[in-house]
């Protein structure tokens, strides 16, 4: 199967310059930026609600909300953090522009379903938004039974807004699926596409199996509250365990939702940034279908205090242990591959270092809690919460950071400054850990989360955590700042800035809108350091490089 | 008249159109059956609690409805199936008489489940464990299989419309011409759909008429 | 890819097998089985449900693609199911080890 050549063609970005052509277009690409635009206003938006936390806590007594509007306020962080920013956040954007092209594709398998996704998103989006102007829900983000379905809160358009949005993730998922087996250009075989293409399709994986089950979870959830069915109502016979079991078997698959596209950042930029192949190319593939797997079989370690049984609870903290063996030997890959490397000092690069040590980090808490033993003590503290943004934040924000400097040239035909991004990054860097490092400490000195007030004792590990989450806020402004500039007047990029073997660099930047211009050659592997591109030695001279 | 063989742009050739149409609806049905099966885990973890409830549950049910409902829905696979056949053979009026029989066959199934939930509300039972009826039988649980059971064939019903919507538009286009070879894949995926709406009704009705 | 068919022959046998299957699920459900008629009766399900997978869906003839999906998703429901069901199950069971008599905090020592 062969493709006629495309002739000479403008840049997706010029093709059509009507604001209908962006809102009805099928292009993956701009599919991709409509998304960038509308996860980016929730990221700041959730940062918004952590930053009047953060404020909150400043003092142990009441300081700027009230304690229902803190509960509202935390519970709406968690939905528009987890499910408008995150789980969207690298597929939607990232895997959107780059999935086709990496796979040699005009587009994805179904074009007009992948608008139809971002649709499907945005009306999610706005009924949320809509609760959050009628008060928003108190539950927190898990909207635990049977409080849920009494709550004085808005719960209902709460959990309507996140069903519609688990529709976008599911179709989404299909389609990246559909894409990977059916899309590949002749020639290019599974184990010959590039890594984050894996991770594209490892989540999807889990996105189209494991949504449908929280769809399940809210709609009952809908079902009592609007009309009193009582199915986790104990008054009635019901048993709000098994709630949480239904909840979790979704919400734990769901970090790794969160984390595994995170990874396949990570494993673009470090060979791109050491000029050398994967360690093991086959051992991140392997981990990464192991990680969608096996990451189905942990979600009781949220509930081992819940009342769930002591077997149970055996049972899921010896499969929690084991899933994190994958998330090692992606590390160990990572980390062998920068060995002996040609290393550029980079924006992308130090996000992605930032990534390896507070992704260990949070890893290694996270097998911590596993243990029940321990997790007796730390579950429902502050030592959980900074677990978890550990990776979150400093999982797959640093990741999302390190995609977007590392792929703007690619999308946008323009360089950003690296006189921002350096300090940008170690500012982001510096503010992260001062807000979560002092939470793992107030969490095992006992401070409880979704608490609204706290003892004085706690005090100055709270301010400390607040003072970060300003540098954090600063860091991401400045960030955003330096990189619209770079947008409207940044230097002219070329087609592959970075040097890089990976097979979007292959096509213009920005790409034209069939994304090659011609047949795309991957002769050459898209790791595969050994040889020089074709018109790279010559480039090379040109500019006076010997 | 259309050419029917001709792929749509970003597409290839017809096969690899093809291929993604019926892996994207196999992928679709994976995470439709994963819908049903956190009900369905529900269903056995309150079973489990409450076997004598859930036993009393069942032998109170329209069993005799209930199981000419499963018949029904087997025999319209089996036309569906069939239909399949016939618009592979281009055999239009055939394909299209079968399909008009298994929406047809749906629709009763339909009807059935209706008069069944009017025979539940007369002996009021409700779901959320209201209705006299859970005043003169208290048993701890009964509410909880009575209201799961609206819950699952409710959902289960909310499919049953979907799928006949989508045979309908089969049906439009075997007529219209548009679904005939090249293309019959186009009625292999409304048809797989269906076959799924038949499958889960086939562990509904041990779950909740029989045992 | 697949250009191959299920035979018309194959249809009409799996649509009278099911037809079987469900006559004698529904007279096996008046014999009183006791524990074992939802076994049974669920046992019946799972053969028909593969018979409509099978023949009528077509995955007897589909890629390995298309039926990992299935398989994928069927492992994935016996999971939440048996840990579901295991928690109820192993509520009331017993600790593994007798609590100590002698525990520290038993004797209230700091």
């Amino acid at each position: 199967m062969t493709t006629a050549p495309i002739a000479m063609e403008p840049s997706f970005v010029r093709s059509e310059r009507t604001v209908a052509s962006w809102l009805l277009t099928t292009d993956h690409k701009r599919i991709a930026v409509l998304y960038f635009v509308s996860v980016t206003f929730f990221l700041f938006l959730g940062g918004l609600f952590a930053m009047l936390i953060r404020i909150e806590h400043f003092a142990p007594g009441p300081t700027i909300v009230d304690a229902m509007t803190y509960n509202r306020l935390f519970t709406m962080h968690g939905v528009t953090m987890v499910w408008l920013f995150m789980i969207p956040s690298i597929p939607a954007v990232f895997g959107n522009f780059l999935l086709p092209i990496m796979l040699g594709a005009k587009d994805v398998a179904f074009p007009r379903l992948n608008l139809l996704s971002f649709y499907i998103y945005l009306l999610g989006a706005i009924v949320v938004m809509a609760a959050l102007f009628m008060g928003s829900a108190d539950t927190g983000w898990t909207f635990y039974q049977p409080y849920s379905a009494h709550s004085p809160s808005a719960v209902l358009p709460t959990v309507l807004g996140i069903f519609i949005l688990g529709w976008s993730t599911i179709l989404t998922g299909i389609n990246f699926i559909v894409t990977m087996h059916t899309m590949r250009a002749a020639g290019l075989g599974w184990m010959r596409v590039p890594l984050f293409a894996w991770t594209m399709y490892g989540v999807s994986i889990i996105q189209v199996l494991a949504t449908p089950v929280l769809g399940l979870s809210l709609s009952v959830v809908f079902l009592d509250r609007a009309f009193d069915w009582g199915l986790f109502d104990p008054s009635r016979g019901g048993d709000p365990v098994l709630y949480q079991h239904l909840f979790w078997f979704y919400s734990h698959p769901a970090v790794y939702i969160m984390i595994l596209p995170a990874m396949g950042v990570i494993s673009e930029v470090i060979p791109t940034f050491s000029r050398k192949n994967p360690a093991s190319y086959k051992a991140i593939v392997y981990s990464t279908i192991g990680i969608a797997f096996v990451g189905f079989l942990t979600w009781g370690h949220h509930m081992f205090v819940s009342g769930m049984s002591i077997f149970d609870a055996g049972a899921f903290g010896i499969l929690s242990m084991m899933v994190a063996i994958f998330s090692a030997i992606k590390t160990y890959t990572w980390v062998g591959t920068l060995y002996r490397g040609a290393i550029l000092v980079s924006t992308p690069l130090v996000y992605a270092f930032e990534f390896l040590f507070l992704f260990v980090f949070g890893g290694m808490t996270g097998v911590a809690v596993a243990t029940m033993s321990l997790d007796v003590h730390w579950t429902d503290t502050y030592f959980v919460v900074a677990h978890f943004h550990f990776i979150m934040v400093g999982g797959t924000l640093t990741a999302f950071l390190a995609a977007l400097h590392y792929w703007f040239p690619k999308v946008t035909g323009r360089m950003y400054s690296e006189k921002w991004g350096l300090p940008a990054a170690t500012l982001v860097f510096l503010g992260f850990f001062g807000t979560f490092f002092p939470q793992f400490l107030l969490g095992n000195a006992g401070m409880p989360r979704r608490y609204y007030q706290y003892p004085a004792q706690y005090q100055v590990l709270n301010v400390v955590s607040t003072v970060g989450a300003f540098a954090l806020a600063l860091g991401m402004i400045i960030t955003f700042i330096y990189l619209t500039e770079a947008l409207v007047r940044g230097p002219r990029a070329g087609n592959n800035p970075w040097g890089s073997r990976g097979f979007e660099w292959r096509t213009t930047s920005p790409p034209p809108t069939h994304n090659f211009t011609a047949e795309p050659d991957f002769k050459i592997g898209a790791y595969d350091y050994t040889v020089a591109l074709p018109g790279e030695l010559e480039e090379h001279r040109e500019a006076g490089h010997a | 008249m259309r050419d029917l063989a001709l792929p749509a742009g970003h597409f290839e050739d017809l096969a690899q159109q093809r291929h993604a149409a019926k892996l994207g609806i196999g992928v679709f049905l994976a995470s439709e059956a994963l819908l049903f099966a956190g009900l369905f885990a529900l269903f056995a973890a309150y079973q489990t609690e409450y076997p004598d409830a859930f036993h009393e549950g069942v032998l109170h049910n329209t069993k005799v409805l209930g199981s000419v409902n499963t018949g029904i829905l087997l025999l319209s696979s089996t036309l569906v199936a069939l239909s399949v056949h016939a618009a592979r053979l281009a055999r239009r009026r055939n394909a299209a008489v079968l399909l008009a029989l298994t929406i047809a066959l749906g629709l009763t199934f339909l009807t059935i489940k209706l008069v069944e939930y009017g025979t539940h509300f007369r002996e009021g039972i409700f779901p959320g464990g209201a209705g006299s009826f859970f005043t003169d039988h208290a048993d701890a649980g009964l509410p909880l299989f009575w209201t799961l059971y609206y819950v699952v064939t409710g959902l289960h019903a909310v499919h049953v419309t979907v799928g006949l919507t989508v045979l309908g538009f089969m049906l439009a286009g075997v007529l219209r011409g548009s679904i005939a070879p090249p293309v019959t894949y186009k009625l292999e995926i409304g048809a797989l759909y269906w076959h799924l709406v038949d499958v889960i009704w086939i562990f509904v009705w041990p779950l909740f008429y029989l045992a | 890819m697949k250009a191959r068919t299920v035979s018309l022959r194959t249809t009409l046998v799996t649509g009278a097998l099911l037809f079987v299957l469900w006559a004698t699920s529904w007279s096996v459900s008046y014999v009183s089985l006791g524990p074992w008629s939802l076994a049974v009766a669920l046992g019946i399900a799972a053969l028909k449900a593969a018979l409509v997978a099978l023949f009528f869906m077509e995955l007897v003839l589909e890629g390995a693609a298309f039926n990992f999906a299935i398989a994928a998703a069927v492992t994935l429901i016996a999971i939440l199911i048996a840990l579901m069901v295991g928690d109820v199950v192993t509520r009331a069971a017993p600790p593994l080890l007798p609590p100590r008599a002698t525990h520290p905090l038993a004797q209230g020592a700091s």
